[in-house]
This record gives C-alpha cells, sequence and structure tokens, in this order.
C-alpha cells in the first residue's frame, strides 16, 4: 500500500514542481463548452448576456442562472427546459449525479473541481447519518428505488 | 445482463453508422483509486479500483434527425474488493437512439433502447420506446413504455413493466403546467408484497411578473390513494444579480416511500411521519468577483423533531477565472433530544489554473456539538489536493490525494489518478 501512495505523492510533487516552472495564461479547466461563445470561469449567470426569453418557452433566461440556489433546487427547471440544458450539457452530465448505479461519489470523481456543488462532498459515511434523520425525503428520491446498492450493505434491519 | 446484451446487437448495427455521423463525441474518463480504509474494530482494507467511463453521441448517424447516445463504466478491483461481492462490475447508464423530425412549429422525437425519463414528476430508467410531440399553441405530449431497470442486487427490485407519460402546455411566458403519471405493473411493495405502483400528479412553472416565478410539483400516490409531495418553490429578482428563494415542502413519508425497494424499508413507509420543510435563500452574484450565498431552512419531522438548518458561502473568480477560492459555513441545529446530532459545518476550498496545469485543495470538517451516535469521536474532516495536467486539447491526466477521519473510519488515505479524454468533431460541444 505505501509503494502506490508513495507513487502517487511523487507524480503530484512532480507536476506541482513543473506547474510552478510555468508561466503561460489562463485557460479554462475543461475542454470543449458547449455554449456557442466562451463562457467565464465559474458558475454561469444565463441573463448576465440572454437578455431576451428562451426561443421556446419564452421564459426569461435568469430562470437558468446557475446560481447556488438554482443548482440546489434544479429539479425543478430541468424538468421542464431539459432542451435548453441539453444546449450545453450532454445527457451523461446529469446522469453522473442521477442513475440508476453510482460507480463512485460525484465529488470524487470531480474531485479536481471543488467549486461545483456536488453531493455529499467530504465524510458522508457519518454525515448521513445526520441527513437522513433530517430529511429522509431528499434521500428516497435519489436512493429510494436506485442506487441503493450500497446502501443495503448495511441497511438490512 | 440478457436486456444488456440485447444492446449489443444495437451497437454493432449502429457502428458503421458512426462513420458518417455529422457530428461524433466521444468521452472517457479513467480511474485509478487506491484507499486505506481502517474501521474501529476491523482489519485494514486496501482498495483499488480502476474503472472506466465511457460516454459516446453521434447525430445525423446514416439518417437526418437519428443520432445515438451511450454512457456506462466499468469497473475490475486490483485489491481488495470496493464494493459488493465481485471484483469486476459494469452498468450500462443508458443507450439508445434517438429520431427527431422536425416540422413547421411543431416535432416529433422518438427513443428507443435504455434511457431515462425525467419529466414532470416521472424519474424513471427504462429498457423500452418514448415518443414526444411538440405541437403548436406550446401543447406537448410525451407517452414512454417498457421494463423498468432493475438493480443489481436481485430480481425483486423493480416491477414487470412500466408506462407512463406527460401532458403539458405553457403559454407565452407566463405558465408551463403538466400533467403526468406512471404505471408500474406488479412492483414490489417494501419487497415483501407485490402491487402496481401507480402515480399522478402535476408540475407548474408561473410567472405573474418578469421578476417573479413560482414552480414545483404535486404527486398523488393512486396506490395508497393519497398525496405524497407538494414541492413548491418561489423566486424574485428584484435587480440584476439578485435572486430571493424560498420554499415550502410536505411530504407524507407512508404514500411518498412506499414502494422503496429496499430490504426492510430503510425509510419507513410504514409509519405515518410527516415531513414538512421550508426556508429561503439570497444569492447575489453582482458584486463581480464575488459571489454571495445565504440560507435557511426548517425541517418538521414527526419522528425526530424539528431542526434548522442555516448558513451561507462567498466565493470568487480572481486572475480572469484562473483563481477561484471560496468558503462556507453552515450548522444544523436541532431540538431533538440525541436523535439529530446538531453540528458546525465549515467548508474552504481554491483552484488554480496556470496554462495546462490545474490545481485545488479543498478542506471540509463537521464539528459535531457532542460526541456521535455513542462514538468516542465529536468531528470529521477531510482535506484533499488535486494536480492536474492537460497533456493535449482532448487530454487531461490529474491527481487528487486526501486524508479524511470520521467518527467511523479514523485515518483514511485516499488517491486517485484520473485521465479524461474528451474528442468532439464539433466546436462547443455541450459537456
Amino acid at each position: 500500500m505505501k509503494r502506490p501512495i508513495a507513487f502517487l505523492c511523487a507524480v503530484l510533487a512532480l507536476l506541482a514542481l513543473t506547474a510552478c516552472s510555468q508561466n503561460t495564461s489562463p485557460k479554462p479547466v475543461l475542454p470543449a463548452v458547449g455554449h456557442p461563445e466562451p463562457l467565464p470561469q465559474g458558475r454561469p449567470i444565463c441573463s448576465d448576456c440572454h437578455e431576451v426569453p428562451m426561443k421556446d418557452s419564452l421564459k426569461s433566461y435568469a430562470v437558468l442562472d446557475h446560481t447556488a440556489a438554482f443548482v440546489k433546487d434544479h429539479r425543478y427547471a430541468s424538468a421542464s427546459e431539459a432542451g435548453t440544458c441539453a444546449v450545453c450539457h450532454k445527457e451523461s452530465f446529469c446522469n453522473e449525479c442521477h442513475a440508476n448505479y453510482v460507480e463512485v461519489k460525484p465529488s470524487t470523481l470531480h474531485g479536481d473541481r471543488p467549486d461545483r456543488d456536488l453531493p455529499h462532498r467530504g465524510d458522508y459515511l457519518s454525515r448521513h447519518k445526520v441527513d437522513g434523520r433530517l430529511d429522509p425525503a431528499s434521500c428516497y428520491r435519489c436512493h429510494g428505488r436506485t442506487n441503493n446498492e450500497k446502501c443495503v450493505t448495511c441497511h438490512r434491519h | 445482463m440478457k436486456r444488456l446484451a440485447g444492446l449489443a446487437p444495437l451497437l454493432s448495427l449502429m457502428l458503421p453508422g458512426f462513420a458518417f455521423a455529422a457530428d461524433l463525441n466521444v468521452d472517457g474518463t479513467t480511474l485509478l483509486r487506491i484507499e486505506e480504509r481502517s474501521a474501529p474494530g476491523f482489519s485494514k482494507q486496501t482498495i483499488a479500483p480502476a474503472t472506466q467511463f465511457l460516454g459516446i453521441d453521434a447525430t445525423d448517424v446514416g439518417a437526418k434527425g437519428l443520432s445515438f447516445h451511450l454512457y456506462g463504466w466499468g469497473r475490475a478491483d486490483l485489491a481488495d474488493k470496493s464494493a459488493g461481492d465481485e471484483k469486476t462490475d459494469a452498468n450500462l447508464t443508458y443507450g439508445y437512439v434517438k429520431y427527431r423530425k422536425g416540422f413547421p412549429n411543431a416535432a416529433l422525437i422518438g427513443k428507443a433502447g435504455r434511457f431515462f425519463v425525467f419529466e414532470g414528476i416521472i424519474n424513471e430508467q427504462v429498457d423500452g420506446a418514448q415518443a414526444q410531440i411538440l405541437l403548436p399553441y406550446g401543447v406537448t405530449v410525451s407517452a414512454f413504455g417498457g421494463v423498468p431497470v432493475e438493480l443489481d442486487r436481485g430480481s425483486n427490485t423493480k416491477g414487470d413493466l412500466i408506462g407512463g407519460g406527460r401532458l403539458g402546455f405553457r403559454y407565452g411566458g407566463i405558465f408551463d403546467i403538466g400533467l403526468s403519471g406512471i404505471h408500474e405493473r406488479n412492483t414490489y411493495l417494501d419487497t415483501l408484497a407485490r402491487a402496481d405502483r401507480q402515480l399522478v400528479g402535476g408540475d407548474i412553472w408561473f410567472s405573474p411578473h418578469r421578476m417573479v416565478d413560482i414552480t414545483g410539483r404535486s404527486s398523488y400516490n393512486a396506490t395508497t390513494e393519497d398525496f405524497a409531495e407538494h414541492s413548491y418553490q418561489m423566486n424574485i429578482r428584484p435587480g440584476h444579480g439578485l435572486t430571493v428563494a424560498a420554499d415550502y415542502s410536505d411530504i407524507s413519508a407512508k404514500d411518498y416511500t412506499t414502494f422503496a425497494n429496499m430490504i426492510f424499508n430503510t425509510f419507513n413507509s410504514s409509519s405515518n411521519d410527516n415531513l414538512k420543510s421550508y426556508g429561503g435563500s439570497l444569492t447575489y452574484t453582482d458584486l463581480k468577483p464575488l459571489e454571495i450565498f445565504v440560507e435557511y431552512k426548517h425541517f418538521k419531522r414527526d419522528v425526530t423533531g424539528d431542526a434548522d438548518r442555516f448558513g451561507g458561502e462567498i466565493r470568487a473568480a480572481l486572475l480572469d477565472g484562473a483563481f477561484m477560492p471560496g468558503f462556507g459555513y453552515r450548522r444544523v441545529s436541532s431540538s431533538s433530544s440525541g436523535s439529530i446530532p446538531s453540528y458546525d459545518q465549515i467548508r474552504a476550498f481554491a483552484s488554480y489554473v496556470k496554462g495546462p496545469y490545474a490545481g485545488s485543495i479543498d478542506f471540509i470538517t463537521d464539528l459535531y456539538d457532542k460526541q456521535f451516535y455513542g462514538t468516542d469521536s465529536d468531528y470529521a474532516y477531510e482535506l484533499s489536493g488535486s494536480l492536474g495536467y492537460r497533456i493535449s486539447p482532448v487530454l487531461q491526466l490529474s491527481g487528487d490525494l486526501a486524508y479524511a477521519s470520521n467518527p467511523d473510519y479514523k485515518d483514511q488515505v485516499k488517491g486517485l489518478v484520473r485521465l479524461t479524454f474528451s474528442y468532439s468533431t464539433v466546436k462547443g460541444a455541450p459537456q
């Protein structure tokens, strides 16, 4: 076990040293973005540029502003504006969290993106005991009928 | 698994079409995780799962409007088993063909294969077919049918057949309403008895003024014959960059969770537990480069009593977005005597991009008011860091390292190497 960890540390240290020796301009972390125009880093605020309503629904683009509140409650917008979501997001973007069987926590899959609000960040093994008592409905949405293979390891009684 | 195998001929038939596809996107992420787990009373465990995620999207495959979409993963454990009873596992999240035909003021969309349906109150994964018709005057009709996708662990997790649909009507940016429902035949009720799962409901988006919108949904469990959920949110945008949101939710546990397919329903659907919550949040994004968010939510639950969660977050995008730090604080304050512990959560993170290099650091800790559920610990934390290098425009290598401690696992060391591949023939392809 010590050997792989040491190897990983060495690779990361090498990357860090090389990074410090570079002096080039910042570029986006992600590859090609679906939006026709380049987006600034951080959460996109659609209504910063889109002043006219959406073509099909005629709703204001402000309903899709990616604020912290939107990220938390995007289920409302996504259930009726999936077509607009698809301009920038592939379907797999949704299914990294919303799936029948998720392989890793989204915050592990995207551990290099701490700026993204992803569920169960940090220690969730302990914290889920609190959240589960506080608001079990929020657990049920994703784990009630799907994605509960790991839940039943302990939740048998 | 047989149904999965059935998709193989479909894929092989589609493969030659990829050569003629107008647009092709292929994404892959390879993860090699290394973790050392240590739980009190158990021997140390070393896991090293290698997972490959793959996504393919091809449009205009052979014919205009015909597209193919696939996403899934496969894993092999190189050391101790990471999950379940096997050292290998795989899952096809979706794999379907889609056809879209446009008409003046209307469109027809059809899907076949394995896909998800997220519409109105519907949230299902199905092996089957779906048709959606967009009609003039804002009317939409969609229907799907097929076999619900079961979980791997057994055959008693879903019903035999499922069907459903949504009828929607939207008008001029003022309202968007829908009626939706599902019927799943012969599914498991608490995994012990069987019954048909029937759910109907409505969803609404209503904007009486350009600064205000109200959105939400209600669902009715036709099997238990009572309302399962009412969840609504109001957003007020008095000025650019400022959003004030208020939300309310009322859920009947029995009717909401009746069909939880877990052995002995963890969600306690046999009780008459009622879950209510209400709260609000404020987001301000016009104080560039800062974004400020504060929130409050009150939870009222019959079984465990009342609790409040409140806090906020401030984040910034500095150096043209190359440097993004953030700080958050939240507190859960419970009035219950022991069943819900009160705690503070503190999080600080930062990410930095310089040329082809990227780095980030993340710290999150939960500080419980007293020892956590009979353990000798009253805290949890995780410190993680990541470094990445963009090898080429389509290939990025990154590595994460984390150290964590919590009441369940005293010491956790986790490492991960991530190789991300993203190829597209389209400029500005969706991410």
